[in-house]
């Protein structure tokens, strides 16, 4: 997904949840940081690389695909990016290390989408942003894992873009970097193919290109891990599950749904607006912001701005390091490292190692990156 | 990072400093040893692939294609093992072929990092240089035996001195309920 879901669909959902315009600013803000919290960006703020979100093209580039950095590289990506739908997912025949891969793989409703969602409950509204990218990303990028994977990730050229009408038509992906798409003629940019399990261009769904963040593509492809089986990707309709979703989630956060379950979907305050909405989603466009931004503001009656990553900075720099973390920017961080240190336990409790190390704090203490002391103290601030 | 995986990354570094300090001595011999070296270094990499057809790949659609690189390699290696005695040109052609590759990614690194306005470009930008100079060392003295050994060694002590900084760094996450 893109700006234009993450912050002004995620504006949309916060109104239609009843929040009021200044906290559905903070919260799709706070879902569109999630794509630009990357490791030069905390530098840049002096703050600690430890609670990135995101990892520009450069800085992937840059990354050593030893141990470290791909536990460094997954804890990013399947925290933030492609939450594993199955942690426990069983594999038939299949080596340790496959099924480590293979149980990353991202989908929408799984056991991990309602701990984002409990995490952020009762927490800043930053948190609840955060929470609302996770969610949303299940469904933009399901069959994708969120760790370094030719055998997960990879895909072949078995890959068709359905029309409107319901006729078929091949996708042609180029190798470009920078390049945009032509998505009058299905001709898409993705990454090139390597024959290396761990290199950084088998990451997530780079081998499909941006297909599954637009909005208005149907398609149907083979995943590589699937056996040979076809899968039909409608993202229309997925977008529209996923808004219903968030909109539903921000009403449990919020206090007005006693129960976050999955599977479920606001369709009370959704349906009013469904063809709108549905004329958006299934517009042919690369980018849908404006529609949304129109959307939004007619929802609200208040004018949107756009999104400006450094719109906090300031304030976070010139806080005394002690009130750091109470300003807009110190509370997202902490939610971030939050959000990563829950998703990396769950997947370590599994005995999947992908991701590294976790150490419960109530049980052993506090040991590993030192960054992480935040959370603590954070802790320790809340239930004082 | 596991305790024993540290541990065991450190040993093998050292040792691989070790092997290229004695391999630097002595560069007639070097020659020959580094050029089996990287015969059964292909081998060993075409068994790679053919394990990663049987634990992984045979998962995969396609992935017979992955089968098939990994017995081609462990062919080619084999009978590059079998060739020793033409070592100094298999040393070259592989020295310069990594050196080649490794600048090309130092360069586009750098490129995406001065454009990012991360200062860690220059750091990418002089290894980029070190390497084409590699390159055109190896070019330039390739009736030597020593300037080949030479970058071939300092390139391993080189990986291993990384090896152990990256076993030295602390991974684990804390998680609090």
């Amino acid at each position: 997904m893109q700006a234009d879901f993450h912050y002004y669909a995620t504006y949309c959902a916060a109104v239609l949840a009843g929040y009021s315009h200044r906290d559905a600013l903070a919260l799709c803000y706070s879902d569109q940081m999630v794509d630009c919290c990357t490791k030069l960006f905390l530098k840049s703020v002096s703050a600690s690389v430890h609670a990135a979100t995101s990892q520009s093209q450069a800085e992937l580039v840059d990354m050593k695909t030893d141990i470290t950095g791909l536990q460094d590289i997954t804890r990013i990506w399947a925290s933030f990016h492609f939450l594993p739908k199955d942690l426990y997912a069983k594999v038939p025949f299949s080596t340790k290390t496959y099924r480590s891969k293979y149980r990353l793989i991202c989908g929408p409703n799984g056991p991990l989408v309602a701990d984002t969602v409990e995490l952020a409950k009762g927490g800043s509204l930053q948190a609840a942003g955060i929470a609302m990218h996770v969610l949303a990303d299940t469904w933009a990028h399901y069959n994708f894992a969120g760790t370094p994977s030719l055998v997960i990730n990879n895909t072949d050229n078995n890959f068709f873009e359905i029309t409107d009408d319901g006729s078929v038509r091949p996708v042609t992906f180029k190798h470009s970097p920078g390049a945009s798409d032509d998505i009058g003629n299905a001709v898409f940019n993705s990454t090139l193919f390597n024959l290396s399990e761990y290199s950084i261009l088998n990451l997530g769904h780079g081998h499909a290109g941006h297909l599954p963040d637009y909005s208005y593509i149907r398609y149907k492809y083979m995943p590589a891990w699937d056996n040979y089986r076809e899968c039909l990707k409608d993202n229309p309709s997925d977008y529209f599950k996923a808004f219903g979703q968030m909109v539903y989630a921000l009403k449990y956060l919020k206090g007005t749904v006693g129960v976050f379950e999955l599977d479920r979907y606001d369709t009370e305050s959704v349906q009013p607006y469904e063809n709108r909405i549905m004329s958006i989603l299934t517009k042919r466009q690369e980018d849908a912001s404006s529609d949304w931004k129109a959307f939004g503001e007619e929802l609200s009656g208040e004018a949107i701005p756009d999104f400006d990553v450094n719109a906090y900075v300031d304030a976070y720099k010139n806080a005394l390091p002690e009130y750091r973390d109470s300003t807009f920017l110190g509370r997202f961080i902490i939610a971030a490292m939050s959000q990563k240190s829950m998703v990396t336990n769950k997947i370590y409790k599994s005995g999947n190692m992908l991701a590294g190390f976790s150490i419960d704090y109530s049980k052993k203490g506090f040991r590993g990156i030192r960054d992480y002391m935040k959370l603590v103290k954070n802790s320790k601030r809340k239930s004082a | 990072m596991s305790k024993t995986r540290r541990v065991f990354n450190i040993i093998y570094a050292v040792l691989t400093i070790q092997g290229a300090l004695i391999l630097m001595l002595v560069p007639d011999i070097a020659f020959e040893l580094i050029g089996i070296s990287v015969g059964i270094m292909l081998a060993y990499y075409g068994l790679k692939y053919i394990v990663y057809y049987l634990t992984h790949a045979n998962h995969m659609v396609g992935g017979k294609r992955i089968l098939l690189i990994g017995l081609l390699l462990f062919d080619f290696g084999i009978f590059a093992t079998v060739l020793y005695d033409s070592a100094q040109v298999i040393l070259v052609i592989y020295v310069v072929s990594v050196h080649l590759v490794a600048s090309i990614i130092n360069f586009v690194r750098a490129y995406g990092n001065r454009k990012d306005h991360n200062p860690g470009w220059a750091i990418d930008l002089a290894q980029g240089i070190g390497n084409v100079a590699q390159v055109v060392l190896c070019l330039i003295f390739i009736k030597y035996v020593e300037i080949p050994v030479f970058i071939y060694c300092s390139g391993e002590i080189y990986s291993a001195i990384l090896k152990i900084i990256a076993s030295c760094k602390k991974t684990a996450i804390v998680y609090v309920q």
